[in-house]
């Protein structure tokens, strides 16, 4: 019941491969492309893939459609993902340790309850994402490419995975948008639209203030894998190297550009920024008012399962640009090289607009901030699969955080309501130290709620829910 | 294959033909062919032989020998291997050297609920092995070298044969399933076949696992009485304590309709686990003979003590009211005496119409939800956690089909599960779908489950509750067994 219960868990081991690597006996340790942690003896790691392929073929007995997802074992629960075909990637994770009382002696009781599949999968199809967004499908290299490129993007990467903090905003993985009154929003397109003209190699721009997506010009599937990707190496700022800044020597710029991958080395006659692979049938955004087509599954695919191969990925230079809190995302053409001159006239057409623009979007967040009152005792989340937006008031700067209990709860209930029926409806849950955890599932909708008032019913708890309903999405509708 | 060195009986190693270096993985086999039922996930409630449903037994051994490969590989490495998820399956594992018990689920048992599950099997392996060890043994006899000195006593009654032939190997059984022995024996032998010793059990297991697939007193871990007058009870109780007092190291009485408690007389000092009783229950009527003719059975109750066997004399009371009588005892040589008591109860309660009353309300069977007077419920479950009694109704119309049962059952599971979860056990729970309205409601006296029909306001389903409980208080009387009678 402590707070701190998934204080424990903890990175065992993380590793990618292929069983066509090596299909020889006294191959087996070709079929291992990337091991973590790397001081592991081959033996171990030859054991840990060879448990993995068991497992796999075990499970096949029984459904061979069915994927394997965990392994639970005493100590430790392993995740498998099969992101491409014969390409597996597990992720083990040690269980947290708690201390219990029994028999009049101390006991110590592993809470496999803490770790939960739907969260670590999670975090294992994000990494996966990941590594396509920068290296590109895994099929469509070799095994000695492969080796290479996995290290250079997993090496710094899982380190600093936090495992820890994963929770029920991993499961989602949505987006924290800012919206915006017409007038902000016409001087964005404006600008936006300027910008695309003057320069006609950028392909797609996206906008983010103080970490809030304010515009994008991505389709859903690709704007979340780089809202992923940029939340995770560039906006807790993380690393103790990145982001880079590239600095123009000679005349100071405005804005700074900034590398997220420390392989960009810019010299100082022009740019290297990493190369993006996008999902090429997502690349672009709806058109607006398009949302009623949003809800399709398509191209939304690999957030709900397998992810399709497809041949060829759309490659683009991710080039980002910081003036005061405003993040600009540009994607660019590959032949296109940012030497100092064009990286300057960039500047030149952006920095005016921008720090426009950042006055502007920060009345914006103000008024955004104020009609969400931050009630003390209530805390909430809100996620639309249409378009992926994500609000929380779950992890304030300020406020209390919400116990762990509470959060792993709500995907306890969130699962639960799926299994019920798949059309979801309202579930509620009050745990033993009187904390409820109320949501409503919907298959395009999900919202949950967090209360932690003594002396709670049922019935006031779903007053409270339908308040905040009220309060913070009026003009949504939710059944029942 | 009989090994002069090892220096035994010859009804021994008839009996224990040592077979194939197969050995542990046939253990696996067996287990894992009796817990596959689940194999076939929610569809497995009727209960059929394992290895013809789920085929080959050649596929089973390699099956069992990669689960017994994959548990080993997990062992060594200083862990344990509990429980595999896959997109649509669940798989469960338990380890009790030299057994591993599988379960494979579809259904919406959770890893814990199926570790419960696994823990039914395994508390009725020594009963199952023991009773079939001992049938299989009998059969033997007959038809070797012990025939003749069997038969001597064959001429009395075919009881004391049992026990006679019970004392004859007495020692070598147990030493192969009592709990420690077993692991023993498989250890000093290490091709020993496992199989021979539960072939023929297969039917209580395969009632076992269907059991606890669908039956909500195994889910909640609680013991179901027939509803009954209170004055019939006390009339049962009154006849076992006036003619079973005398008769020493009698430790329960019960009369049970299939797994309906109907009443329990117990030994100062000592009481009967549910799970216990579940397996005293599961015994009786997966045994079609039993309702026929009297039967001495060595019984295992682990949770009373798993070391060690009982004895239970079973019958039934007679033609009109059938009930069945169960006594309970640890004197082997006691069976004369608990036939005598059980004609002396029969005709006791014959006289003063008790029987009577229990035949009509086996007749009469579950209530229907309508009797509570609660409006829109469909069905529940409550537990009283004091006396681990539960009461349920039968299953409304929407559920009364196979798939409409899994469906209130896999709903039940589903709750249960959440608020027994361990790390985050809850004390409400609450969903409203559009096909229905779930409730699971735990204090510190009892546990309810409710379901209701869809669009039920939350204030009415609190009121409906309500009421409900004070129906049950209402009704105590008859639908629990509120004393606790002793010899």
């Amino acid at each position: 019941m402590s707070s701190q219960q998934n204080a424990g868990v903890e990175l065992c081991s993380f590793f990618i491969f292929n069983s066509t690597f090596g299909p020889r006996e006294g191959e087996e340790e070709n079929k291992i492309i990337y091991y973590h942690p790397p001081s592991a003896d081959i033996n171990s790691k030859v054991k840990d893939v060879g448990l993995v392929e068991a497992l796999v073929q075990f499970s096949r007995t029984f459904n061979s459609e069915s994927p394997l997802l965990s392994m639970q074992t005493l100590k430790q629960k392993h995740f498998f993902l099969e992101p491409e075909k014969d390409f597996f990637m597990t992720l083990v994770v040690r269980q947290p340790v708690e201390e219990v009382i029994r028999n009049n002696s101390p006991y110590k009781e592993y809470t496999p309850e803490a770790v939960q599949q739907s969260v670590y999968l999670s975090v294992l199809r994000h990494m996966y994402q990941m590594y396509r967004l920068l290296r590109g499908t895994l099929a469509a290299q070799s095994r000695e490419e492969l080796v290479r490129s996995t290290a250079e993007i997993f090496d710094s990467y899982v380190p600093v995975l936090r495992l820890q903090q994963r929770d029920i905003r991993d499961v989602y993985g949505g987006v924290r948008f800012l919206s915006l009154d017409r007038l902000a929003f016409l001087k964005l397109q404006s600008f936006v639209n300027q910008l695309e003209v003057l320069h006609p190699f950028i392909r797609h721009s996206v906008i983010y203030y103080k970490q809030h997506l304010t515009w994008s010009g991505l389709g859903k599937t690709n704007m979340g894998i780089i809202h992923w990707y940029l939340e995770t190496v560039l906006f807790p700022e993380c690393g103790p190297e990145r982001p880079a800044v590239w600095k123009d020597r000679t005349t100071p710029t405005s804005g700074v550009f900034m590398s997220t991958e420390a392989s960009g080395d810019g010299t100082d006659s022009f740019l290297a920024p990493p190369i993006v692979h996008l999902r090429k049938h997502n690349c672009t955004a709806l058109p607006l008012g398009g949302a009623a087509d949003g809800c399709s599954r398509d191209g939304d695919d690999s957030w709900n399962g397998g992810d399709p191969v497809e041949a060829t990925d759309e490659r683009a230079q991710l080039v980002l640009y910081r003036l005061r809190d405003v993040v600009v995302v540009l994607l660019v053409d590959l032949e296109v090289r940012l030497t100092l001159p064009l990286c300057r006239e960039l500047d030149a057409s952006m920095a005016g607009p921008v720090q426009e623009l950042s006055t502007l979007l920060s009345s914006a967040i103000n008024d955004d901030k104020s009609s969400g009152k931050d009630d003390g005792d209530t805390k909430l989340i809100y996620y639309n699969r249409c378009n992926r937006a994500q609000k929380s008031s779950l992890h304030g700067p300020t406020a209390a955080p919400v116990p762990s209990d509470a959060l792993q709860l709500m995907v306890d209930l969130r699962e639960d309501a799926l299994r019920f029926q798949g059309d979801g409806g309202a579930i509620f849950g009050r745990a033993m130290n009187e904390t409820w955890v109320a949501g409503r599932v919907n298959p395009n909708r999900e919202f949950f709620s967090v209360v932690q008032q003594k002396n709670m019913n049922l019935m006031d708890v779903n007053n409270e829910m339908e308040q905040l309903c009220k309060d913070q999405f009026s003009t949504i509708f939710f059944p029942a | 294959m009989c090994h002069a060195a090892w220096n035994l009986v010859p009804i021994w190693t008839l009996c224990w033909l040592p077979l194939s270096p197969r050995l542990m993985m046939s253990i696996g086999c067996r287990w894992a062919s009796a817990a596959l039922d689940q194999l076939m996930g929610a569809s497995s409630t009727v209960a059929a032989p394992a290895t013809q449903r789920h085929g080959s037994e050649e596929q089973l051994v390699t099956l069992s020998g990669v689960m017994q490969a994959l548990v080993s590989f997990v062992q060594d490495s200083g862990d344990s291997l509990r429980a595999l998820r896959t997109g649509d399956r669940t798989i469960a594992f338990l380890s009790r050297p030299p057994l591993i018990l599988v379960a494979v689920s579809r259904g919406p048992e959770n890893v814990h609920q199926l570790n419960v599950q696994l823990f039914h099997m395994y508390y009725q392996i020594p009963s199952v092995c023991f009773s079939h060890v001992y049938y299989q043994i009998l059969s033997v006899c007959f038809s070797h070298v012990y025939y003749q000195i069997l038969s001597v006593f064959l001429r009395r009654a075919s009881h004391v044969i049992l026990s006679v032939c019970f004392s004859h190997v007495y020692y070598q059984i147990l030493s192969v399933v009592t709990k420690s022995q077993l692991t023993r024996i498989s250890e000093q032998r290490r091709n020993f076949d496992f199989r021979k010793l539960v072939s023929g059990a297969e039917r209580f297991l395969d009632q076992l696992v269907a059991a606890v697939d669908a039956r909500p007193d195994y889910l909640l871990q609680a013991v179901q009485c027939l509803r009954l007058e209170q004055a019939a009870r006390d009339a049962v109780v009154s006849a076992v304590q006036s003619v079973c007092s005398k008769i020493k190291d009698l430790v329960f009485a019960l009369l049970i309709s299939g797994d309906r408690l109907i009443s329990l007389v117990r030994i100062r000092s000592h009481y009967l686990h549910p799970t216990d009783y579940h397996i005293v229950c599961n015994i009786v009527t997966s045994t079609e003979s039993f309702k026929t003719v009297e039967g001495w059975i060595p019984i295992c109750l682990p949770k009373f003590d798993s070391s060690g066997f009982m004895y239970a004399y079973v019958s039934y009371l007679s033609e009109e009211c059938p009930a069945c009588l169960v006594l309970l005892t640890a004197d082997r040589e006691s069976f004369h005496a608990l036939a005598q008591a059980k004609s002396k109860i029969t005709e006791r309660l014959h006289q003063n119409g008790t029987a009577q009353q229990i035949a009509a309300a086996i007749e009469n069977g579950d209530y229907p939800v309508q009797e509570t007077g609660v409006l829109n419920m469909r069905h529940f479950m409550y537990k009283c956690k004091s006396t681990a009694q539960s009461t349920c109704p039968s299953p409304s119309m929407v559920y009364g089909s196979p798939e409409g049962r899994r469906r209130l059952y896999a709903l039940y599971h589903i709750v249960h599960g959440r608020v027994h979860s361990p790390a985050r056990p809850l004390k409400t729970y609450y969903f409203a779908g559009s096909h229905e309205l779930v409730v699971g409601w735990v204090s510190p006296g009892f546990e309810l489950y409710t379901v209701f029909d869809p669009h039920v306001s939350q204030q009415t389903s609190i009121t409906e509750m309500n009421r409900l409980l004070r129906w049950i208080k209402d009704h105590e009387r008859r639908v629990f067994i509120l004393s606790s009678p002793v010899f």
